[in-house]
């Protein structure tokens, strides 16, 4: 076998192992997306059960915040049957994030309900439900990050195109929930 | 109580109580540091002598090497009376200022000279891959702060290989390790240690060469730029270590850093926390040459000061855990 016919056949095995790599990367990155959605959707599960118990435990206090706490059971069931090809689940669970921290502040108004023992072991679960929510979401934004990433870079943007991969859109907060604060109007 | 230790308090304590006792010990100090002087210059001139000397080798018909190994032998035993005498006053030292200086910063505390840290929590740790076959240390000081048990002690381990000529000693750890306990739970490890790739090689590349350590549990990337050009971050949770490296304990694992003017490691365990700091200089030992100063006693304060403020910055007090 000649050396040039030898040089031919190395290129075309590194060049098939650099596209094997570059391939195998890809998959991972898109499946290391999947596997973050999973741990989202995990803990999203978990706020939704606890829902229930917790509307329980405060409606007997909280009479006066009793369309507040409709309103977020009303929520809860639409986002656990929400299609997420044709409903915005993501808005839904901002508003439950939204009305759940409207419940707490409001708790501060019930001397009884704060030192009830159930409520206070509710209040610390869903606080680390929430916790587990937000660190899901960024792994969630690295992941796609990462991805992305290898979409935009060279070499592996050609092997993307190939494949046909499109940028996925990070987790990103409402519009509303971006501007300022301002302190004075809330009180 | 608050670890913030007062200063003037401590140099009070310097001009005051151990002062005198550093006088009491001054004769002794100066005894110890003429001795060591003499030792030196004896042996070396005693080598000097033998080597020069060929009728010697010539005579009794001695190798190099023997003749080497029987120079240091006698060194040795000559010496031997001068080491009894500099660990006796090591000890005096250690249990007169030190301990004075440990109470006064941390009440209470429990100060042992010649122990150490487990060496199942340096192992439970994790911070180095290379195993050692050498473990010493000292100094451990034991203490409650908030609620919190903590302990740290000087640490040296070493890993030998080979015998004779081909003996070669390596210092994996040298410097301060702190274990304390961790009031929240964790169900994994999640190590945090100083990023060397992507400091030699680079974002992309020194990222590439971590993400395929087999070595370690998966990479953790995080958002912070600057936390991940000092540290690099490994855990078997890719959540859970979200969860305990939020954006501001990251910054505040940084300026602890910079504060402590080492690259810190940390490991955070079920139930543990480790800390190690490498270092080479030793805090605890009595300094022969020129006897202590108040510079000294301050720098003692401040590093166990910066060492126990540990619990402050990673908020481990926090009625939440409890």
């Amino acid at each position: 076998m000649s050396v040039g016919i030898i040089a031919i056949l190395a290129f075309v095995g590194f060049s098939l192992l650099v596209f094997i790599f570059i391939y195998n990367s890809i998959m991972g990155k898109r499946n290391e997306i999947e596997n973050a959605t999973g741990g989202i959707d995990t803990y999203l599960k978990q706020r939704y059960d606890l829902i229930p118990n917790l509307v329980s435990a405060v409606k007997k206090y909280m009479e006066h915040e009793k369309s507040l706490l409709e309103n977020v059971t009303k929520l809860r069931t639409q986002a656990m049957s929400a299609n997420p090809k044709k409903d915005d689940i993501a808005a839904i669970n901002n508003e439950i994030s939204k009305m759940l921290g409207g419940i707490m502040v409001s708790v501060e108004n019930y001397p009884d309900l704060k030192s009830n023992t159930n409520f206070t072991n509710l209040q610390n679960t869903l606080k680390e439900v929430e916790e587990n929510i937000a660190a899901s979401r960024r792994y969630y934004n690295t992941a796609v990050t990462d991805f992305n990433n290898s979409l935009d870079m060279f070499p592996s943007n050609i092997i993307a195109g190939m494949m046909g991969m499109k940028r996925r859109a990070v987790f990103e907060a409402p519009e509303h929930e971006k501007k300022n604060v301002n302190i004075g109007e809330l009180f | 109580m608050s670890l913030n230790y007062d200063k003037i308090a401590i140099k009070k304590l310097f001009r005051t109580k151990l002062s005198k006792k550093l006088a009491s010990m001054e004769s002794e100090r100066k005894s110890l540091k003429r001795q060591g002087t003499f030792h030196v210059i004896l042996g070396s001139a005693f080598a000097i002598i033998i080597l020069v000397d060929h009728d010697i080798i010539q005579k009794h018909n001695i190798s190099p090497g023997d003749l080497l190994f029987i120079i240091v032998i006698a060194w040795l035993i000559f010496l031997a009376p001068y080491v009894v005498k500099y660990k006796k006053y090591k000890k005096k030292f250690k249990q007169q200022i030190i301990k004075e200086v440990i109470q006064a910063i941390l009440p209470g505390s429990n100060y042992s000279p010649e122990k150490h840290i487990p060496r199942s929590d340096y192992q439970n740790s994790s911070f180095f891959l290379t195993s050692e076959n050498r473990y010493s240390g000292e100094d451990l000081i034991t203490h409650t702060y908030k609620g919190i048990n903590f302990q740290f002690s000087e640490l040296t381990t070493k890993k030998v290989t080979g015998s004779g000529k081909n003996r070669s000693t390596k210092i994996i750890f040298r410097g301060i390790f702190l274990t304390c306990d961790l009031p929240y739970k964790i169900k994994h490890r999640t190590l945090v240690l100083p990023d060397l790739s992507e400091r030699a090689f680079g974002r992309l590349i020194g990222k590439f060469l971590q993400s395929k350590n087999i070595t370690r549990d998966e990479l953790v990337k995080l958002e912070d730029i600057n936390f991940e050009k000092h540290f690099v971050v490994y855990s078997k949770d890719q959540i859970e270590a979200r969860k305990i490296l939020t954006p501001r304990m990251m910054e505040k694992i940084l300026h602890y850093n910079k504060k402590t003017r080492h690259t810190i490691h940390l490991c955070f365990e079920p139930s543990k926390l480790y800390l190690a700091i490498p270092m080479n200089k030793n805090y605890f030992e009595p300094n022969l040459s020129s006897g202590i100063k108040f510079k000294d006693i301050r720098d003692i304060c401040e590093l166990i000061h910066t060492l126990t403020s540990i619990i402050d910055v990673l908020e481990l007090q926090k009625e939440d855990y409890k």
